[in-house]
Formats: C-alpha cells, sequence, structure tokens
C-alpha cells in the first residue's frame, strides 16, 4: 500500500471535508421541503414552460409551413406570406407614445434616471 | 367588484371606438388591502407603481402612461390588493345569450396549459381537449384557436426577417418581435425611435380577430356583421391591445381567471368533461404555434420556418434548445443549411436573442440605440418565462402564502422576545 503524501493527505482531507459540508446542505434542503416551502416561483415557473414542451413533442406536426390549414388558407386567400392581401388584413402600424413621457418628465412624474436604474432582474428568478 | 380566482374585477367596460386605451388604467392598487410591501415595484419595469406619498404610503399606479399592463405586480402582490379594472364577462354572458349573435372564442396557446391550475391540476397539465368543450359548455358558437394565427404569424414574420436579412425590403435589423402587447407599448412609450425595428405583423390575436372576419367568417359560412370576436388570453396587455384602433375586430378580451371564472359560475365540472377539437378552419395548429407560450418560443418556431425556407423547402430542423428555459437574455448562433445573400454580401449564420421580461429589453433595446446590436432577430416577451406566466394567468402557488408565513413568523419572533423581556 502506498504512503500518501502530505499533498495528497490534504487534498483528500479537503475533499471529505467538502462533501460533509454539501451534504448539510442537502440535509437542509430537505428539511426545508419538508417544512412545507416546497419549491420556489421558478420551479413553478418551469413546470409550466414544460408543460409546453412536452405537448410539442407529442403533436404530429411541429412546424408552421406544415399546417395543413395554413397552406390552405394561402391558397384560398392570402397567396402567400406578405402579398398585397396579407399586408391588409395581417401587418399593422405603430404609434409614437413618448410625449406622455416628456410631460410627465417635465411634470417630475417620471426620470429616465430612475428608469435608467431599473435593475433588470426580477425577484422571481 | 368580482372576485375571479383570488383577484378582484372592477367590471368596468370601455364602450365604443372613440374610447382611448392609453386614458385607461387597466391595474390599480386597493389601498385599504396595499401591506406596503414594495414587492410590486421590484417586478414594476417602467417605475409606473410607486408609494403614493413620496417614499411612503400604499402604493398607486401614478399614471396609465407608464403602465404597460404587464400584470406583473398583480401576480405577485403577496396581500392581493392589486386588482383589475377591466372585465368583459357580463357583456360576454349578454351575447352568448343573444340569438343575434354568433359568439367565437379564440384562445391563446397559454390558456390551456393553466387553465388546469383552477380546477386542481398541476402547474403545466395540458388540458386543451377539455378547455374546448368546456368553452362549447359555455355556449359559444364556434371556437377557434389562437395557435392557427400563431402559425400565421410565423409564417408573415419569418418571411419579413427573410426580406429584411436579404435586403429584399427596406427595414432595418435587427427585428423585434410584435407578439406582445406590453412590449409593443413600451417600445412606443420609452424608445420610440426603434419602431422600424418592431415587425409591422400583427400579433397572432390581432391576426385572427382580421382574418376572423375577411376569411374565417365565409369559409365557415357566417355572418361577419353577427359575430362577436372573444379574445382568452393570460394577459392584461391583450385587453389594451384589443382597444387598439389599428386592432380591428375584438370585442372582448378576458383573462385565464375570468374564463376559470365564467366555467365555475356556470357549474362546470372541468375534470369531468370530455375532449373535443377545435373548429377546423381556424382551429388546426402544429407545435410551432403551441410554443409560442413559452419565452423563446416564437424564436424557436420562427428558427424551424426558416431553416426550411433557406435549405430551399426541403430540409427541417425542429428542435433549437438553446432558446429554451428562463434564462433572461438567451443568444444563440444558429447555423443555417445554405448560404444566404445579405445587404453587404453572404452569410450561413443567424444571431438571435430572447429576453424573458421586458427589463432584460432594456439591454438590447440600449444595443441597439447605440448600433453595436450583432442580433438579426430579437424575441421580446414582457413576463418573465412568456405568456404562460403571463399578468392574466392563475397566481401561482406560495405568491399569498409566504405573507402568512412571514407574519406569523414575526408574529412567532416576536412572541419569544416579549417572553424573553419579561423573563429578565
Amino acid at each position: 500500500m502506498a504512503i500518501l503524501s502530505r499533498r495528497q493527505f490534504i487534498k483528500l482531507g479537503m475533499i471529505g471535508v467538502g462533501s460533509l459540508m454539501v451534504g448539510f446542505r442537502i440535509t437542509n434542503k430537505v428539511y426545508a421541503a419538508a417544512s412545507n416551502i416546497i419549491k420556489s416561483l421558478s420551479d413553478y415557473m418551469k413546470e409550466r414552460l414544460q408543460g409546453i414542451y412536452k405537448r410539442d413533442a407529442s403533436m404530429e406536426i411541429r412546424c408552421s409551413q406544415d399546417n395543413p390549414m395554413i397552406k390552405y388558407a394561402y391558397k384560398k386567400f392570402f397567396i402567400t406570406p406578405m402579398s398585397p392581401v396579407s399586408e391588409d388584413v395581417l401587418h399593422t402600424s405603430y404609434i409614437d407614445r413618448s410625449c406622455v413621457v416628456k410631460k410627465l418628465e417635465s411634470e417630475g412624474i417620471f426620470s429616465r434616471e430612475q428608469f435608467n436604474n431599473i435593475p433588470i432582474k426580477y425577484p422571481c428568478e | 367588484m368580482i372576485e375571479c380566482e383570488g383577484v378582484n374585477y372592477l367590471g368596468i367596460i370601455p364602450s365604443g371606438k372613440e374610447t382611448n386605451p392609453a386614458d385607461i388604467f387597466f391595474v390599480q392598487v386597493d389601498k385599504t388591502k396595499c401591506i406596503e410591501c414594495g414587492t410590486c415595484s421590484e417586478y414594476c419595469p417602467t417605475t409606473a407603481i410607486r408609494p403614493s406619498n413620496g417614499n411612503d404610503g400604499p402604493r398607486e399606479v401614478v399614471h396609465p402612461g407608464l403602465c404597460i399592463n404587464c400584470g406583473q405586480c398583480l401576480i405577485h402582490c403577496p396581500a392581493g390588493a392589486i386588482y383589475e379594472t377591466v372585465s368583459y364577462i357580463d357583456e360576454i354572458f349578454d351575447a352568448i345569450n343573444n340569438p343575434n349573435k354568433y359568439t367565437v372564442a379564440v384562445p391563446a396557446p397559454a390558456i390551456r396549459y393553466a387553465l388546469s391550475e383552477c380546477f386542481g391540476y398541476s402547474p403545466g397539465t395540458c388540458t386543451y381537449g377539455k378547455m374546448v368543450t368546456a368553452l362549447r359548455e359555455l355556449g359559444f358558437d364556434k371556437v377557434w384557436d389562437n395557435q392557427f394565427t400563431a402559425d400565421l404569424t410565423i409564417m408573415e414574420e419569418g418571411t419579413e426577417l427573410l426580406k429584411r436579412i436579404t435586403g429584399e425590403i427596406d427595414r432595418p435589423l435587427p427585428q423585434f418581435t410584435s407578439c406582445c402587447p406590453a412590449w409593443i407599448k413600451y417600445v412606443e412609450t420609452f424608445y420610440p425611435e426603434l419602431l422600424p425595428h418592431i415587425s409591422s405583423c400583427k400579433s397572432p390575436i390581432g391576426m385572427a380577430a382580421a382574418a376572423a372576419r375577411v376569411y374565417g367568417a365565409k369559409e365557415a359560412g357566417i355572418n361577419p356583421n353577427q359575430m362577436y370576436f372573444v379574445s382568452i388570453m393570460p394577459c392584461i396587455a391583450k385587453k389594451f391591445e384589443g382597444l387598439r384602433p389599428e386592432i380591428v375586430g375584438i370585442d372582448a378580451t378576458i383573462t385565464t381567471r375570468e374564463l376559470a371564472y365564467m366555467l365555475k359560475s356556470k357549474k362546470i365540472d372541468f375534470q369531468k368533461l370530455p375532449e373535443s377539437k377545435t373548429d377546423p378552419i381556424m382551429g388546426v395548429s402544429s407545435g410551432a404555434g403551441t410554443i409560442f407560450a413559452a419565452t423563446g418560443g416564437v424564436t424557436e418556431a420562427a428558427l424551424r420556418f426558416l431553416y426550411w425556407k433557406i435549405s430551399g423547402e426541403k430540409k427541417e430542423k425542429i428542435n433549437f434548445k438553446v432558446v429554451r428555459g428562463l434564462k433572461g437574455i438567451k443568444e444563440a448562433t444558429i447555423k443555417l443549411p445554405k448560404k444566404i445573400k445579405t445587404i453587404n454580401g453572404e452569410t450561413d449564420t443567424i444571431k438571435v436573442a430572447v429576453a424573458s421580461g421586458v427589463r432584460y429589453a432594456r439591454v438590447l433595446c440600449d444595443q441597439v440605440k447605440k448600433g453595436t446590436s450583432p442580433y438579426h432577430f430579437i424575441e421580446v416577451m414582457a413576463c418573465p418565462g412568456g405568456c404562460v406566466c403571463g399578468g392574466g394567468e392563475p397566481i401561482l402557488p406560495g405568491v399569498r402564502e409566504a405573507v402568512e408565513m412571514t407574519l406569523k413568523r414575526w408574529y412567532g419572533g416576536l412572541k419569544k422576545r416579549i417572553k424573553d423581556t419579561q423573563e429578565v
């Protein structure tokens, strides 16, 4: 049997202590689970997302271009994507609403600086 | 005031086309219930919800112009103090009972994954078939599917993106998605200079409402003048969109919570309902249509279309897992099956970014403004997680309970401290 060098002994010791600590953390989590705070918000959000991808994987048609009723709609009415009919029925335009912000800024109700300082993370993450 | 799934509704029905949705508070705070914890401000992407007297006091939405109606404050309020003002429930019941009206229900992709929660299923359970039967039981004459128009959106939006890349149309890159009405109001209000970057496509429900009158009605033999079009959405901002003058044909918009309320008020036993399918003409959809409910879904659906289109309509690639998940900003460089011509040369990759939550979009918007954005396509959904976690969905477990737990713990701690001081 090989004798451990000092370095190897320390390394092994560290791994041992480390895994013990990780072990405690896991127990902690299990304890938290038992005390009724089972899942965090993001866990529930993930479950909802998983439901969607499960459904997607189980569907016969996976791509928009393979949807027979889409093909039918283009044949019967819309001709091709972005055809004049499509442009007329399915496309739109937008409105510049920034004047409201400018007015509120001059009244001291809105501050662009505060807006730029909003943290980008959401608390539920 | 009626209560739907723990959220209060004032029941205002905006009447007529003269109503400007920009003047309506869709979300407001009940000051008698507010516990001043500040959770709403922590979720607000625009500083619209604030303390009513400077730094203190119950919260309020200060101006409808600042609020993008995403409803993140509402679904995360631990005290249930935030309510919705607009609700079409009464009008919809009247329309259903009116023999001269032909009622059409169009549920969004996200409804089928969360309506189940109101009837005892676990989060994420898909109840498509039961949902369709439930809508027929309520008395709707026709049930179409917004997933069909999600597919239609991909055909239009994908084609638009390709034309922008090749320079066939003179519109700037990156192209932003246009499905999310809260995101659209965000750009219109805070980044108007980026409006040319927004896809000109209507949102799926905007397309559905317009197509229902000119195409669906003709194919199904309905008089378009009698049609009463109800959009069922996981979203409060969709109520705003339904009132926009550019969007034609939406008569009423309700959320998942209000639909659950309507089903419960009619004593429909959801769990026992048989399954049925949407009416075919605007009711058949693909997997690409259903993933619209998830963050990254529009991007993945568009990539499925683009890959096929660029390969000369031959090859298909289905899974683009890099754009899935809850991460705030997801980026990906996608290898194309063939080289395509661009304005300045050729490319065989496209770069996409997905913002899960409109706060992250601020970073991407600032890049575009500075001209340093490397992307071709950017998807933004105002709610973290996408529509399925939207402001109109049922409140997730744990949101309301959290405040009770904290209160009990605080009370317990206080009691102990009082006892300790007495012993000393």
